[in-house]
């Protein structure tokens, strides 16, 4: 009974194929385009596996990489100090003086004030595991090491490991409209005598708040004079911070770190379940309570 | 060795409760939510002695009135300041009986910022109490 069933299925089949041959013919180039286009795709990806996906994370404008041995072996000047070291802030650690803020800025900061005199958060997006960003992942109170090259100056916060690359090869910033905005900006480097200058643009503005809840727009633009002093054991980092948008003229700090000689880094994540023992940072103690959102 | 390590606590404890005053507690997050004018203490049982960065933190449960358990949570600084004052990664296990001195917050809910924790077998981890300093 059930040989027979199959037999008739398979007589209905073939009656149907030739029924339908074009049809047929149809699923069988349609079955083989797919199966050509699959291999396709499958040997375009290995031999992009095998050349460790050669291209697609390029820089934008093709520029050669700051580690790319033939980017270091070039001639990019002579580097007047050597800021590699481990540093830790000492001093005041808010960008003070506080400019005068626009109206909206202002806003939001004398919220965050009345809400600390009440004994709540407001807009603590970096307790929430937000990167805080340029410039106070410059000022969160971890070591800061800073590596130098001659292609580039790697800046790392033990914060949660926030880094920073300030490109020293003579390149220029990236196209806006294609670089992707980031916490810590884009940062290009030179030397002004002894002064390490470095501009910083193309900055995320997303839950990226200076101190008390002073937002920034996408024309933030930070200008930073660094130099040693102390004899090589003090790092003094002058802010020049403009957003036309936030606050009026420039916003002029100057921060300072201490070479640590004994310090390495720590792992430091700010994990999912990191603030369930924090009881300052729950919903109950904030004035704002979407800065996880 | 004990003055070096107080000063080095007290160091790192006013640096703490200044910037908690002020803004971002000890860089991670607000500090708003204490009352550092005020110093209390409770006693319970441990249930996790969280050893992490940026902070480290304590849980305990304390009796209620009515016999049932209360969780209570105390944010502490980070280890590497910790460890200068005594405690230590498997100082505290969960069963623990603590009295834990703190900071509490403004609004007297079940917890606080950690400054000192008391076993009952006698060991004593944090800064000592600021008259000990005279």
């Amino acid at each position: 009974m059930l040989r027979s069933s199959k037999r008739m299925a398979v007589r209905s089949a073939a009656s149907a194929a030739r029924d339908e041959g074009r049809t047929s013919l149809s699923y069988v180039h349609a079955t083989a385009a797919a199966i050509i286009l699959a291999m396709a795709c499958m040997l375009f990806a290995g031999a992009g596996h095998a050349q460790g996906f050669k291209g697609i994370w390029d820089n934008p404008d093709g520029h050669l990489g700051s580690l790319a041995p033939e980017n270091l072996a070039m001639d990019h000047g002579k580097a007047p100090i050597n800021l590699t070291g481990t540093w830790m802030i000492f001093g005041e650690w808010q960008f003070l003086p506080m400019p005068k803020l626009k109206p909206a800025a202002q806003k939001l900061y004398d919220q965050a004030t009345k809400a600390a005199k009440e004994g709540k958060a407001f807009n603590d997006t970096t307790g929430h595991c937000w990167p805080p960003g340029l410039p106070i992942m410059m000022t969160r109170v971890w070591p800061i090491q800073v590596i130098q090259l001659n292609t580039a100056i790697v800046m790392i916060s033990n914060f949660e490991d926030q880094i920073r690359w300030v490109f020293m090869d003579g390149r220029k910033h990236t196209d806006p409209n294609i670089y992707v905005p980031s916490y810590n900006g884009e940062s290009i480097g030179h030397w002004e005598g002894n002064t390490l200058v470095i501009d910083t643009m193309n900055i995320e503005t997303r839950k990226h708040f200076i101190d008390r809840s002073v937002p920034i727009s996408d024309k933030f633009h930070v200008v930073e004079r660094i130099t040693l002093k102390d004899h090589g054991n003090v790092l003094s980092d002058e802010f020049h911070m403009t957003d036309p948008e936030n606050w009026e003229g420039e916003w002029v700090s100057t921060k300072t770190y201490r070479r640590q000689t004994k310090v390495d880094f720590l792992e430091v994540h700010c994990l999912p379940d990191l603030d369930q023992g924090i009881p300052a940072t729950f919903d109950k103690y904030s004035a704002s309570p979407d800065d996880t959102k | 060795m004990q003055k070096f390590s107080f000063w080095v606590a007290a160091a790192a404890l006013s640096m703490g409760v200044s910037m908690a005053a002020s803004g971002p507690a000890l860089a991670h997050h607000s500090g708003a939510a204490y009352d550092h004018s005020k110093q209390n203490t409770v006693q319970g049982e441990v249930k996790e002695w969280r050893w992490s960065n940026p902070h480290a933190w304590l849980q305990i449960y304390v009796p209620g009135k009515q016999g049932q358990k209360q969780l209570w949570s105390f944010e502490a600084t980070s280890p590497n300041i910790l460890l200068k004052q005594g405690f230590t990664r498997t100082g505290m296990r969960p069963g623990d009986k603590v009295e834990v001195t703190f900071y509490p917050l403004g609004d007297g809910g079940p917890g606080g910022s950690l400054i000192r924790v008391a076993k009952d077998d006698g060991t004593v981890m944090g800064p000592p109490p600021k008259k000990a300093a005279k």
